[in-house]
């Protein structure tokens, strides 16, 4: 049996008729029926988010040990099994939130498909469209789906209004995930992190809302929205603050604190600061190694099973 | 092996995984871009039909198997651009779906097409050029798939948006009036008869408006959106709609239901009517003949089995049927019988509605190849042009 054939039976068709039924279902409402979709994807997937938050979290606990790891042993090798006894010991498995992104890939693709062919925005999409439907009256009947939502008409790219907040979206999942990465500043992975910060939303903003249909955004849009929420309720928001999202140089940003500029500052060492580091950024830049000591007391050495309790909440305090 | 590094990696790597994948899958959809299915037309000495590429060709009706001129023509190979550059008059025109509109104004033949952007066009039959006087853009605002209505004069185009503009035929001059604002698309070609235009939506309305003024006589909602063209067969308009039903409605008493019949799959080819005897096709191939008065089935024939859309044909005693698979069928009209089957090796995609003209029937395919169709005896089907040859 040929693979797109497979695809098409096993995993493209269904969800085309799972969808329509479920925009029938939903006030015949296509949009309402991506958002359902979405919160169900999310709540099917949810062991494996809840996995990989966990991998997450169980990563920053781990981190002080591990930067420990890295201050100690020069030799890669000796630093690499070392790391990987660290990992073996607390049963963290560095891998572990690779699982639900590999997962999101089929879905996004056959949504992707699907989305293509239900919203029959082409007469040649909408008759390819009828040798896909069960023979069911309750989904062949609800052809067409009305592509109107929220102003947007959803076979139609998206709106500017869409891929900013994809984008907004997308930029606070970056910055939480990577809020207390203990990188070195201006290290490959301290680069890395900082042009993924921008790259990838502003790819997902551009080029998955403004150049395909706006249901593929919204869904993306509604994806990323669930995500950050889980992530702030399982992980915590590291130290992020909303105060970060107004630009510091309008007149009404100023007031949400002296705060908007005091957080970017903070938030850029924070990458390179670790978790509950009470350093100044200046201090951070200028002697990352060096903070690693410092941080809470703990490392290998200690005995401690290191610095678990410590969240984002406690991480903010000494900045305040 | 792994160090700390490496898990931020890792997700990163992940996430550039997934965009090229997204970026493969994107690629590789193609549904979504209009292609088109306008039938052909004879306008004078020639035939013209749509290429599937944005632009129409003029043949001989002597000959052809010799393209006499391509409106527009190829565009000039540009340098490639990140943001795509200006779009060529082909990318404009994209899509066509209307059946070209033909038309004589001071002796000159012109056929006018109206194109899935929007563009309505006049083009002169003899030189294949926009013909003299019409407007550089006349622009309905909204898509464009259903053939426009004609009273000799006007154009009554339907949109995508759901509105229904007049154009003049002779100047190209948009009327600043909206004769109907309609909530959904108009796929159906809208059907002027005596004054009245009937237009269904799919929204599951049909309305029946005074073409001079656009106000409603009647408005009936249906129980499926209409996507396919309707057929007017004396005091009936027949509506093949998308919950499978053929609806027969009563044009004179205010749009009452006359009957319906439930086929096994959508209706989009529009209905033929010969001798008091409805024919249809649904999507599925399955082909339908009903009485006209009462709407019962006579026979039905299941043996096509692939997408058809295109309208049936009753010519030389033989009811003619393409496919989407390129297979065409030669039935008998009184009983359903199958007379002969053709394929041509290339298995064109017949989507496009035929053309009867001089005693054979015209079809074009996706590609815009053209073949010919002679139903007696066997039945032979012949490829007349292959685009690119």
């Amino acid at each position: 049996m040929p693979i797109g054939l497979i695809w098409q039976t096993a995993l493209e068709t269904p969800l085309i008729n799972f969808m329509i039924a479920l925009s029938r279902t939903a006030f015949d409402s296509y949009g309402l029926a991506i958002l359902l979709f979405t919160v169900l994807t999310r709540v099917v997937t949810f062991p494996l988010t809840l996995r990989t938050l966990h991998a997450m979290k169980s990563m920053q606990v781990l981190q002080p040990l591990l930067a420990e790891v890295q201050k100690k042993y020069t030799d890669p090798r000796r630093r690499s099994e070392e790391t990987m006894k660290l990992y073996k010991e607390h049963g963290v498995n560095p891998l572990g939130c690779l699982g639900p992104q590999l997962v999101q890939i089929p879905i996004f693709i056959a949504l992707y498909a699907t989305i293509r062919l239900t919203i029959g925005s082409t007469p040649e999409a909408m008759l390819y469209l009828s040798s896909r439907l069960y023979d069911i009256e309750y989904i062949r009947h609800a052809i067409p789906l009305s592509t109107s939502f929220l102003g947007m008409d959803l076979a139609e790219n998206g709106s500017m209004g869409l891929a900013a907040f994809v984008f907004v979206g997308m930029w606070v999942q970056q910055r939480i995930s990577t809020s207390r990465a203990s990188t070195t500043p201006g290290s490959q992975q301290a680069q890395m992190n900082q042009m993924m910060q921008w790259f990838m939303p502003i790819f997902f903003g551009w080029f998955f809302v403004l150049t395909l249909p706006a249901a593929l955004g919204l869904y993306w849009g509604a994806s990323t929205a669930i995500g950050v929420i889980l992530q702030w309720i399982f992980v915590g928001p590291g130290d992020f603050h909303v105060g970060e999202l107004i630009p510091r140089n309008l007149p009404w940003g100023s007031s949400t604190a002296g705060g908007t500029s005091a957080v970017s500052t903070t938030r850029r060492t924070s990458n390179a600061a670790p978790r509950g580091g009470t350093e100044s950024g200046d201090d951070d830049a200028n002697h990352g190694s060096e903070r690693e000591d410092s941080r809470g007391g703990s490392g290998p050495g200690t005995g401690s099973t290191g610095p678990g309790p410590r969240t984002g909440r406690r991480r903010r305090n000494p900045r305040r | 092996m792994f160090h700390v590094k490496h898990h931020g990696l890792r997700r990163h790597i992940a996430m550039f995984a997934m965009v090229a994948l997204l970026l493969f899958a994107a690629g590789c959809g193609s549904v979504s871009v209009p292609e088109g299915w306008a039938a052909p037309v004879t306008a004078g000495d020639f035939l013209v039909v749509g290429n599937g590429d944005g632009s129409i060709s003029g043949f001989r009706r002597s000959n052809p198997a010799s393209v006499a001129w391509t409106f527009p023509k190829e565009p000039e190979k540009s340098g490639w651009s990140f943001f795509g550059g200006a779009k060529s008059e082909r990318e404009t025109y994209l899509g066509l779906y209307a059946t070209p509109i033909v038309t004589n104004v001071g002796g000159r033949d012109r056929v006018i097409i109206a194109t899935y952007s929007g563009e309505i066009i006049a083009v002169d039959v003899q030189t294949g050029q926009r013909a003299d006087g019409w407007p550089q853009s006349v622009n309905v605002g909204g898509h464009v798939v259903a053939t426009p209505a004609f009273d000799g004069k006007r154009l009554f185009v339907a949109t995508h948006s759901g509105t229904v503009r007049t154009v003049d035929a002779t100047t190209g001059e948009l009327s600043p009036a909206v004769l109907l604002r309609a909530a959904e698309r108009i796929w159906s070609s809208p059907t002027l008869d005596a004054g009245t235009l009937y237009v269904a939506d799919l929204a599951k309305h049909v309305r029946a408006l005074d073409a001079a003024t656009g106000q409603v006589r009647w408005d009936r909602t249906l129980t499926g959106a209409a996507t396919g063209d309707a057929t007017l067969a004396g005091d009936l308009l027949l509506l093949p709609t998308l919950d499978s039903r053929l609806i027969a409605l009563d044009r004179r008493t205010d749009g009452a239901e006359r009957w319906q019949f439930t086929t096994d799959n959508w209706l989009w080819a529009q209905p033929l009517v010969a001798d008091g005897v409805v024919y249809i096709v649904s999507t599925s191939g399955t082909v339908y003949a009903l009485d006209l008065a009462t709407g019962q089935q006579r026979w039905k024939f299941g043996g096509v089995q692939s997408e058809t859309r295109a309208t049936p044909v009753l010519l030389a005693g033989t009811l003619v049927l393409a496919t989407d698979g390129g297979t065409v069928f030669g039935l008998d009209p009184a009983t359903g019988t199958e007379r002969w089957r053709h394929q041509p090796t290339e298995k064109p995609r017949l989507l496009a509605a035929p053309l009867v003209m001089d005693s054979t029937i015209v079809y074009t395919s996706k590609l815009g190849d053209i073949y010919r169709v002679t139903p007696k005896d066997q039945g032979v089907v012949e490829r007349l042009f292959q685009k690119g040859s």
